[in-house]
């Protein structure tokens, strides 16, 4: 597991322009933070503490990344990456495992999805391979929506999931890079970021099982 | 927290409480309709036993009358209370009263009523109306008390008989009132325990409301902070990072440990053995486990734990890992599968000394339960052990 050394060792060897990035959250102790620690890679062009506020910067700079949170006044991360996504990829880095949350990312048209509690080291490699258009999201996540096709698998008999697409989730869900999963499964990272890719898209077809499971669990009306 | 939480307003009571008043004033209207009809009608003499000389089916057409007037009261005060809302609907005169008045229109069913009507003629006087004073009753003091109520029904019909100058008494007519008896207090028992159901529902309902709002709030708040705190001191101060990733997993235990713990016991095994393993350790651990159907023994769930915590233990006291991904899922045949991924020193799995330790042990006691394991690992890039439960 040396997410944070690989690509690291490939900057060194062709040093490419920094990752003009816009960050959105509304707390000032998370973005200077993030600051901080996203290192010399990365270019924070713009900041914003609210949704409102993310998308005139955005606008108004066309960074090459946004990193936003989900929860913020005025419309939240969900009406950030409905703005923006097709201007450039948009990872939501929240603190929220909950499912609802991480799909109606994905609806959205989120690049990623990645928690805060993860290791810095991992969300920075997360965020470079986003900007190069790589979908991304955190191995609990990972597990969370290989739980979720499997669930809809057994109430509709039909599993949307391929195989190697359900192969490929599994080994995201256990922590492995996609260029570590390419070699375990014999195929090129761009293979990989293709299934993940699918997977991601697949996920809308997830939200209304998720409604009707959320209605059983919460009772009644 | 539900503790100290204000009592709750009971609005499927209220629904029930709105159902019972439009019955109320259906069963009205029908008694309405009974006593008119009663009160008018033309007694044809060669069928009635009448020697009371009255041209009506009634003695005591005034007081049928009467009780007709007081069960419009109830309507109207059943109906304003089922309106007030969700405060206080559940009022222990008003079910009292209700109780009492049921009771007594029974009673007084036969007085009013020429003798030869009790067991022999048309309608009570009461028609359905005990039936709406039992749900009111067993609505508001449960079902024990609406049962005990319900018994009193029995003997009302009795003392009724008495009254309409009844007899001689046959065990039929007996049977009768015990059937009576056993019928409503059958009645108020269910309408008790159906409220005493909607009561529970609904504060399970409210409460998983609460914990989902105050989950919502110490996400946005308390949980966000913890997680900066932890990765900015991670080099600096690793003590106050630890202390913020302990405050971390606490809380989110509380959160959102308790429902799980309950619904998945390979899951709880998993993450207490997993706790025990990393408690005084610096490590970042993500536990994933999708239990969807596990089929395999209790034996082979701890065991399979064991190896988990045997190979977590490995990964931070040997390895050194900074980072451990435990990934769980059973498969088909609802068989389970783990792995356990750190991103430590590693070692040469063709050095035997060197992991040893690790891949007997591991290897052992997934053995016994018929299950096996595989432990990969280059020096440098960490180690991933991969254990099924079955061969």
């Amino acid at each position: 597991m040396t997410n944070a050394a690989s690509p690291a060792v490939t900057d060194a060897d062709e040093p490419k322009p920094p990752i003009r990035t816009v960050l959105a959250d509304d707390h000032e102790i998370v973005r200077s933070g993030m600051r901080h620690e996203l290192g010399a890679r990365f270019e924070v062009v713009g900041e914003a503490d609210d949704a409102e506020g993310a998308i005139d910067v955005i606008t108004a700079r066309q960074p090459d990344l946004v990193v936003s949170d989900l929860h913020m006044p005025r419309g939240g991360g969900l009406a950030v990456v409905q703005a923006c996504a097709t201007m450039c990829p948009v990872v939501i880095l929240t603190v929220s495992e909950a499912e609802r949350d991480l799909l109606d990312a994905v609806a959205a048209g989120a690049a990623g999805y990645l928690l805060k509690n993860s290791p810095i080291a991992d969300v920075r490699t997360s965020l470079v391979a986003a900007a190069a258009g790589e979908p991304v999201f955190s191995p609990s996540l990972a597990a969370l929506v290989l739980g979720e096709f499997r669930r809809m698998a057994k109430s509709t008999d039909t599993n949307p999931l391929t195989d190697r697409e359900r192969q490929v989730l599994q080994l995201v869900a256990r922590g492995l890079t996609y260029k570590e999963l390419g070699n375990e499964l014999t195929i090129s990272p761009k293979t990989v970021e293709n299934h993940v890719r699918n997977i991601l898209g697949k996920l809308h077809l997830s939200r209304r099982s998720d409604l009707v499971r959320y209605a059983v669990e919460h009772g009644l009306d | 927290m539900t503790a100290t939480l204000p009592a709750r307003p009971f609005t499927t009571g209220v629904t029930m409480l709105r159902a019972i008043a439009v019955a109320r004033w259906l069963t009205w209207l029908w008694m309405l309709g009974l006593v008119i009809v009663a009160a008018t009608r033309e007694v044809d003499e060669t069928l009635a036993s009448d020697t009371s000389g009255a041209d009506t089916a009634f003695r005591h057409p005034f007081v049928a009358f009467v009780c007709v007037a007081a069960v419009l009261a109830m309507c109207v005060i059943g109906t304003l209370l089922a309106r007030r809302g969700t405060e206080r609907p559940l009022r222990p005169g008003f079910a009292i009263a209700e109780g009492a008045l049921a009771t007594a229109v029974s009673v007084l069913d036969g007085w009013v009523f020429d003798p030869g009507h009790v067991f022999e003629t048309s309608q009570s006087l009461a028609t359905q109306y005990p039936l709406i004073a039992m749900a009111t009753v067993g609505l508001t003091f449960g079902p024990w008390v609406a049962a005990a109520f319900g018994t009193l029904l029995g003997p009302a019909e009795a003392w009724a008989a008495e009254l309409n100058a009844f007899g001689p008494w046959e065990t039929r007519h007996i049977l009768s009132i015990v059937a009576t008896s056993i019928f409503f207090a059958a009645a108020g028992a269910l309408f008790g325990w159906l409220g005493r159901l909607l009561r529970s529902v609904e504060a399970e309902i409210a409460d998983r409301r609460a914990k989902d709002e105050v989950g919502r709030v110490l996400h946005d708040t308390v949980l966000q902070t913890l997680a900066l705190v932890e990765n900015r001191t991670a080099t600096s101060d690793p003590e106050l990072a630890r202390a913020a990733r302990n405050a971390d997993r606490d809380l989110r235990r509380f959160l959102f440990g308790a429902a799980s713990r309950e619904r998945h016991t390979l899951e709880s095994r998993i993450r207490s053995t997993i706790e025990r393993a990393t408690a005084h350790h610096d490590v970042n651990v993500t536990i994933n486990v999708l239990d969807d159907g596990c089929r395999a023994s209790e034996v082979q769930q701890d065991a399979l734990a064991g190896a988990i915590g045997e190979a977590v233990t490995n990964a931070v006291k040997h390895a050194q890992a900074g980072r451990i991904i435990v990934f769980v899922e059973t498969d088909d045949d609802g068989q389970v599968f783990a792995s356990v991924r750190d991103d430590g020193v590693g070692f040469d799995p063709t050095v035997v000394t060197a992991g040893h330790g690790l891949t007997g042990s591991i290897a052992a006691r997934m053995a016994d339960v018929g299950g096996r394991s595989e432990v990969a690992s280059t020096p440098g890039t960490g180690t991933d052990v991969k254990i099924w439960t079955s061969a």
